[in-house]
């Protein structure tokens, strides 16, 4: 056994073991919470990057939990997107947390006022239990898109979601709760379909090893069972991306929460429930994909170009910057959405593109609106006149994750839609592929609003004149890590699009 | 309105479900797919391959160990969520509302839960430690000890049911679980397994099974004391919130 | 003959019909103890649909007896699965209780509905 299979499960496991270890240490030790979970994401980070050229020649990593042989046992099972989304993941949790130090911790400028959250600090004793969930949470998100099971997907889904209604409500104050309630409300029930739709499959396969039920249901004689659990399975993990009619309870909670929980909400949750459903899609119903399932796959489509539409709307008639980000994500969801719905490879491929580069520019976003609420208290984007010349690189950086959401040439987002609208035109689906375009418009609109008002129109009257100044090192530095990082993607795009799109013919080539 | 609406998708999901329910394999037939496919080597070999008796206990810990590690962090996850949410520090706590209520616990049942509670916890580590070979395991002994705590929690009161399990050795006790998969797991990685094998495959096969029942015990133990600790801790958290609405007492 | 299978299958039926009560009751009250009661209804639901569907007619429990057939012990998986889903639940149901009393704390009222949107 070589040594590089255990990387994985390590990658999975040292955060979570780190997450138990921090509120022990910060008994003694309040303040190595940050650093410590940083340690762990690092060693995460460096272990999915050094799987990237293993599972490339292998095709995919088989690791046996317990060593028991598949059906028996648990088996991780990491194809290239998940491989993919491994070191997206680890990388943007990194980065986040790097961000979420002086966030959480602010150093009083000499002159001048800081807010938190909502006018409130968290309280200090909190911090370490933020680092402590910060980190399950990262794990979750990595343990599920590397399981190979579908009992424990399920588990690692129910992980990440308490996790995440908890980093919610951490502000401990009345709207955040209300909206962490919102967001159980929906998700809690989402969850128990979810494990509803896996007891039907395991009552009609007699399995849980997602490759062992992909080969039983080919010639299952409960057909229509097997439909049910699917519809079942994709409306649970519709709820946790906020597909457009579920998407009720984002708005509150992506703009209701911390900021760094926030970029990680938009930026990389939100996508695990769209990769839910991929995964179960082609690696356990592939045999039923192209026959009976692809009605609904086809209606899934244009679920998605209804949530780009209604996404553009409500983000260009909103007056808060958070719940204008927050609906953005809505219709980027309806992007990657569309890119599955159409089953097809290119089509894919921009999807895929788009979770990256969407991950990259919204988590930027949310770190600016964090920068420019922890500085100067202002919610409202009418109040962002002039927000340039106090704070010139966090504007600077929001400027250019603002090109990748609108899809600007060189950037991610450009890379994402262009294969999006290519694989709706080679499938003859030109409507789809027009609100794609659409979409794209009416996004320029919402974004370039804002960043007209920070760089061309002046303060208010009083504004801006008691903000100390730009935002510390630490917290523009990852900002500026991220929208770099939608530029280059941008930029090298021609080196990553055929990983993507061998990764997506071998998830096609399933059925 | 709403109430129509809501009538309407009930019956539509209702129809749904019923309908799958007449599609299913009938309940209890041994040829069901449930019955005839991974099972029959749990039920053949599991008290041979996972060391257990009790054959759900091999399931949980052994075969798919890795599923409860992950039910062991939604556990400690939700405790530091209910810390985050209503606050974790060590403020002034407030007098607990059973100390204050009406109805006061009398003599006599304060006696008797001073009688009981030795019977309650030797059960709970009776179960703890027999799980493997008959229905129990840590799971149900320490939701027991939970139960014990609240128990003396009702007849004695928050102050002092607190001062008996202070804060910092509950956190402590917290990670018992977790630390003890990470380490029986790792054990198995050093010993040339993958993660969480509790057999190390260059010792004799005797040295294996006392091995493997060594592991299998650490493992029920932490999660016996974790899931009795983590209750408890719930318990306390939602008592203090309870309290520290009024005045602030000191205990 | 549809009559017969669901016959035959009562506890799934029954299992199916909990679950729409508890959506049912979810959606339809406003007090959040309610909805929480209403969640905690499908969850038991799911669990009774799951352990039912490890049954075996005439079988015992999954614990090893020297001298008995294996072939006559109940499915152990879904039970295993079950304790996992359990757990899940039941710090599910945690959370959200806290997250009740920290709401009912600060808007003195547990209806969804009343708690006014500009409070803070």
């Amino acid at each position: 056994m070589e040594a590089y299979q255990h990387f994985a499960i390590y990658a999975i496991v040292t955060p979570l073991f780190v997450a138990v270890l921090i509120p022990i240490i910060a008994l003694w030790k309040k303040n190595w919470a940050m650093p410590l979970a940083g340690l762990a994401l690092s060693l995460s980070f460096v272990l999915s990057v050094l799987l990237v050229p293993k599972v490339r020649a292998a095709g995919y990593l088989s690791y046996h939990l317990g060593s028991w042989e598949p059906p028996f046992g648990i088996e991780i099972r990491i194809d290239f997107l998940g491989v993919l989304m491994m070191v997206l993941i680890s990388s943007i949790c990194l980065i986040v947390a790097i961000y979420s130090l002086r966030y959480l911790a602010p150093v009083r400028p000499k002159e001048g006022k800081t807010f938190f959250f909502f006018g409130e600090e968290m309280e200090a004793g909190k911090r370490p239990i933020y680092y402590s969930l910060y980190l399950v949470l990262a794990a979750s998100m990595l343990g599920f898109v590397a399981t190979g099971d579908i009992f424990n997907m399920f588990v690692f889904f129910e992980l990440m979601a308490i996790c995440s209604y908890a980093l919610v409500a951490i502000p401990g104050t009345g709207l955040p709760i209300r909206a962490a309630i919102k967001y159980m409300l929906m998700a809690v029930p989402a969850a128990i379909v979810v494990l509803l739709g896996i007891g039907l499959l395991y009552s009609v396969t007699g399995s849980l090893n997602m490759l062992d039920i992909a080969g039983r249901i080919a010639d299952s004689a409960y057909g229509q069972v097997i439909v049910v659990s699917y519809v079942i399975l994709i409306v649970g993990f519709a709820v946790k991306a906020a597909v457009f009619p579920l998407h009720v309870w984002l708005p509150d909670a992506h703009s209701k929460a911390p900021s760094p929980i926030s970029a990680l909400l938009s930026g990389l949750i939100v996508k695990m429930g769209i990769f839910g459903m991929i995964r179960v899609t082609y690696s356990v119903y592939g045999a039923y994909f192209a026959s009976d399932l692809a009605w609904i796959v086809n209606a899934l489509s244009w679920v998605a170009a209804a949530a780009i539409i209604y996404g553009a709307i409500m983000a260009i008639r909103q007056s808060d910057l958070k719940i204008m980000i927050a609906y953005s994500t809505v219709m980027n969801i309806g992007y990657i959405m569309l890119g599955f719905g159409l089953a097809d490879v290119t089509a894919l491929v921009g999807g895929a593109y788009h979770i990256v580069g969407h991950a990259l520019a919204k988590a930027c976003f949310f770190l600016c609106a964090g920068s420019i609420i922890s500085r100067s208290g202002y919610l409202k984007i009418d109040d962002l006149k002039g927000a340039a010349r106090k704070m010139p690189l966090t504007c600077a950086a929001f400027a250019l994750a603002s090109l990748s959401i609108v899809g600007i040439p060189p950037t991610a987002g450009f890379v994402g839609k262009w294969y999006l609208v290519w694989g709706s035109f080679s499938t003859g689906n030109f409507l789809l592929g027009a609100v794609v375009i659409a979409g794209s418009i009416m996004a320029a609109v919402y974004c370039f609003r804002v960043v007209y008002y920070m760089f061309f129109l002046p303060p208010a009257d009083g504004a801006w004149q008691q903000v100390a100044g730009e935002a510390p090192a630490s917290m523009l530095a990852p900002t500026w890590l991220l929208a770099a990082g939608a530029l280059a993607l941008g930029i090298f795009s021609s080196w990553i699009v055929p990983f993507l799109r061998e990764a997506a013919e071998s998830l096609m080539l399933l059925n | 309105m709403r109430k129509v609406l809501a009538v309407l998708c009930t019956c539509a999901l209702a129809v749904l479900l019923i309908y799958v329910v007449t599609l299913l394999p009938a309940m209890g037939d041994p040829d069901n797919p449930t019955n005839s496919n991974v099972v029959p080597r749990y039920l053949e070999q599991g008290e041979q391959e996972a060391g257990t008796r009790n054959i759900v206990a091999g399931v949980v810990f052994n075969y798919r160990g890795y599923d409860t590690m992950g039910e062991v962090a939604i556990f400690s996850a939700a405790l530091a969520g209910i810390f985050a949410v209503l606050g974790a520090g060590r403020r002034k706590i407030g007098r607990a509302f059973i100390d204050e209520s009406r109805v006061k616990f009398s003599f006599v049942s304060g006696t008797a839960v001073v009688l009981v509670m030795p019977l309650i916890i030797l059960f709970s580590i009776y179960v703890i430690f027999y799980g493997t070979d008959s229905p129990g395991g840590g799971f149900q002994g320490g939701a027991a000890i939970g139960a014990g705590v609240m128990l003396f929690t009702a007849a004695f009161g928050f102050c002092r049911a607190q001062e008996r399990i202070p804060h910092h050795v509950r956190i402590i006790l917290e990670s018992t679980a977790i630390g003890g998969f990470f380490l029986v797991g790792t054990a198995g990685v050093i010993g040339g397994a993958n993660f969480l094998t509790y057999a190390i495959p260059s010792l004799s096969a005797q040295s294996q099974t006392a091995l493997r029942a060594a592991m299998l015990l650490i493992l029920q133990f932490g999660i016996g004391i974790k899931v009795g600790v983590i209750c408890t801790s719930i318990l306390f958290a939602l008592l203090r919130e309870e309290e520290t609405d009024g005045v602030e007492h000191a205990c | 003959m549809v009559w017969n299978t669901l016959a035959d299958n009562i506890n799934y039926a029954v299992a199916m019909v909990l679950f729409c009560i508890g959506f049912y009751t979810l959606i339809i009250r406003s007090n959040l103890i309610k909805k929480i009661i209403g969640l905690m209804v499908m969850q038991v639901s799911v669990f009774f649909f799951l352990v039912s569907v490890g049954y075996l007619d005439a079988g015992r429990a999954p614990i090893v007896v020297p001298g008995e057939p294996p072939s006559a012990m109940v499915n152990p998986l879904p039970q295993a699965m079950i304790l996992t889903a359990i757990v899940i639940a039941v710090s599910t149901t945690a959370l959200f209780l806290s997250l009740a009393l920290r709401f009912y704390r600060h808007y003195g009222t547990l209806d969804m509905d009343k708690a006014k949107e500009d409070q803070r």
